[in-house]
């Protein structure tokens, strides 16, 4: 696993066959014997609160925090570079991952177009959750996907004289993607920054949460509530309507091709005595199988519990095996 | 209870990933459903090998409810996530029988999905049952059939929007901010002192200024359409690398902006790739998702404190746009009538009839000249 090493000579396809590109492996952002050997924090407070693990109230929580990820120094390569569908290190996000190049995580910006993280998590991992936190910090919702970002504590007062509270802003806000609008309420000393894809707005809160703009003030950034603008409702309207159509454009596109015959899968005939409605195993005959197999499409709104799962079926919990057996069971191959 | 005899997940194929031959792990009441906080079954399973150990997340009832994979969340027929397929259906006016209203109280969400287990367990409505015995339920045609029904409704409601969209009522509709009151008593003359509504393109001798004003804009237009514009534009003249742009800010209230370069250099060029329609008379043009808007040289200067301040801003924008315009409009007739063929200003007008475009002298309607 040392092909990382800044000796490797990559030819990016991309760039002209005259210059070889080197890529540069992840910078290690904090040296690792200046970190505490345990995780417990330092002493700031009277009383440990064991359910948050810190000392204190939160007004304590509330620091600035003394790393700060700067992504062109910083992002390069890592090990999870090789490995397909790995998230983004979190800490490489919040400046202080320890790894480097060993590090089991992208320490990049997520890529617009070529990164695609599951739904149902964020873009370094961590799950989504059905509903949001009452002060809308931390992982978001699942349901409804969230591109903006609330940003409070705004340094109205201590902005130099030759630039602007929306300079600095676009410039900090805009190295971890591209923006696509920012407003900022002077009266409320706030700002709503959306970003053009959602796994930019994750990482660009956890990079720039307890950081400061200018000089030494905190931001609170958290999630932002839809837009109450009817004129942003119906923007939004617009957009959505525009990517529903475009993706059933592509889901039709994609049928009229025969994708490529997937292996076919057939479920262990189960137990007859299945309860009333779901379905057995033994409705199910080769035809609908093959069927299945042939389009991603069809898949089933009927019958979602058949899904392939062939032979081996290990069946863990508690410690007991729940037998498969049954009349019909020709097809055990066991591997 | 059907929840304890499930033994096969509900998942789609993506789900299950390229191997035929699946190990999956079973704990029955094994975790916490997402959605509805009730024990269910937990799956796990490794999708294609050496990838994470991919689990469902939600328990059956949610998923039939919604009628979504358990672990991604996608939607079963279509593939694609929840929150499209709802607003898919919404839009084309179709009835979706699979949109939930989530709420935040925990006790309504058991509440809910204890409810609809019942109505399910005896019987519901049969299309909106999905375990049946025998055939699919949606079946591949259907499927497409529904999709094929959803992309038209989308089009012509898109159509639809698309010519009732000047809608000058809409247009002033920002709220309480705008009140005429307000308005009356915001003072922008400071701000408007310092932007140069009337400035134009000749590259300014102070060699630190680095950025244009824009102003026109709509609120359609985001940050991201002025940088592809500007990248597409450069990308003519100049290799990628040199390329840097240091910020776009655009005041969508005030309808204008900055767009600030690193580099003077490549200001320059694009200063030079700018439309002028009236050569160093006046602003130059940018014609962005067909929406004109203006550019010259400025440093980045406040846009105002407060939305009265802004929106005012974008009153005076929108002047200042059709006195431009008439401006051009008059210039590119001088220049017509004295035969200037030269001027390579993008127009809207369409071509005319054949003939037109000849200019004999006795056409030439311009008897002072």
């Amino acid at each position: 696993m040392s092909g990382e090493s800044k000796q490797d000579l990559v030819v990016d396809p991309n760039i002209s066959e005259k210059k070889k590109r080197k890529k540069k492996a992840a910078r290690v952002q904090v040296d690792p014997s200046v970190l505490d050997e345990d995780d417990k924090p330092q002493q700031t407070g009277n009383i440990f609160n064991i359910w948050y693990y810190n000392w204190g109230s939160k007004e304590n929580y509330q620091k600035k925090s003394p790393f700060r990820v700067n992504v062109k120094q910083d992002s390069g390569y890592t090990k999870a570079d090789k490995i397909p569908n790995s998230f983004v290190c979190l800490f490489f996000a919040r400046g202080c991952c320890h790894k480097g190049k060993h590090c089991d995580y992208l320490h990049r910006i997520p890529n617009q177009t070529k990164d695609a993280f599951p739904a149902t998590t964020d873009c370094f991992g961590r799950d989504k959750f059905s509903n949001y936190r009452d002060d809308m910090g931390g992982v978001g919702n699942f349901l409804r996907p969230n591109r903006t970002i609330y940003v409070g504590k705004l340094p109205l007062d201590a902005i130099p004289r030759d630039s602007s509270i929306e300079q600095v802003i676009s410039e900090q806000f805009g190295e971890f993607g591209r923006i696509e609008r920012f407003r900022v309420i002077h009266e409320k000393n706030c700002a709503f920054v959306t970003f053009e894809n959602e796994w930019n707005a994750q990482f660009a809160k956890e990079a720039m949460a307890h950081q400061s703009l200018v000089k030494d003030e905190v931001l609170n950034l958290r999630w932002a509530n839809e837009d109450p603008n009817p004129q942003a409702k119906a923007r939004n309207q617009r957009q959505l309507q525009e990517q529903a159509m475009n993706t059933i454009k592509n889901l039709l596109n994609q049928n009229e091709q025969r994708p490529q015959t997937m292996p076919k899968r057939k479920t262990i005939s189960e137990n007859r005595n299945t309860p009333k409605k779901l379905n057995d195993g033994e409705s199910i005959n080769s035809k609908q199988i093959s069927k299945k197999r042939q389009n991603t499409f069809g898949d089933d709104a009927a019958k979602p519990e058949e899904k392939k799962l062939k032979s081996t079926k290990h069946v863990e919990s508690s410690g007991f095996l729940i037998g498969y057996g049954s009349d019909s069971d020709s097809d055990d191959d066991d591997d | 209870m059907s929840n304890a005899d499930q033994k096969v997940p509900a998942i789609c194929e993506k789900c299950l990933g390229s191997n035929p031959y699946l190990k999956m792990i079973r704990e029955p009441q094994g975790d916490q459903c997402r959605i509805c906080t009730s024990t269910y079954n937990l799956f796990k399973w490794n999708a294609n090998k050496g990838s994470k150990l991919s689990r469902t997340l939600v328990c059956l009832e949610c998923a039939r409810q919604r009628n979504c994979c358990q672990s991604c969340m996608f939607d079963l027929t279509y593939h694609i996530p929840m929150s499209l397929r709802d607003a898919a259906f919404k839009i084309a006016g179709m009835g979706n029988f699979h949109e939930v209203l989530d709420s935040p109280n925990a006790v309504t969400k058991r509440f809910n999905a204890q409810k609809q287990q019942q109505k399910y367990l005896e019987g519901g409505q049969p299309d909106q049952q999905l375990l049946t015995d025998g055939e699919p339920e949606v079946s591949e045609a259907q499927a497409r059939k529904t999709l094929d029904e959803i992309l038209q409704k989308l089009v012509q409601s898109r159509q639809a929007s698309d010519n009732s969209k000047f809608n000058p009522k809409k247009e002033n509709s920002h709220g309480a901010e705008s009140s005429n009151n307000n308005l009356k008593n915001t003072d922008i003359a400071k701000i408007l002192t310092k932007l140069p509504f009337n400035g134009n393109l000749t590259l300014p001798k102070n060699t630190s200024i680095t950025s244009f004003f824009i102003f026109g804009i709509n609120n359609e237009i985001s940050n991201g359409m002025v940088a592809e514009y500007i990248e597409q534009k450069l990308a003519e003249v100049s290799e990628n690398k040199e390329i840097k742009l240091k910020s776009i800010i655009l005041n969508h209230r005030a309808k204008c902006g900055f767009i600030c370069f690193e580099k003077r250099k490549v200001a320059e060029k694009l200063s030079n790739l700018v439309d002028k329609p009236r050569g160093t008379k006046g602003p130059g043009i940018m014609f962005i998702k067909n929406i004109p808007i203006r550019i010259t040289w400025c440093k980045v200067k406040s846009l105002g404190c407060s939305s009265s301040e802004e929106i005012k801003l974008g009153y005076v924008v929108r002047r200042q746009m059709k006195l431009l315009a008439e401006k051009d409009h008059k210039a590119i007739g001088k220049k017509a009538n004295n035969g200037d063929s030269s001027s390579n200003m993008e127009t809207f007008e369409p071509p005319g009839p054949p003939g037109s475009k000849s200019n004999y002298s006795s056409q030439n309607g311009n008897f002072e000249s």
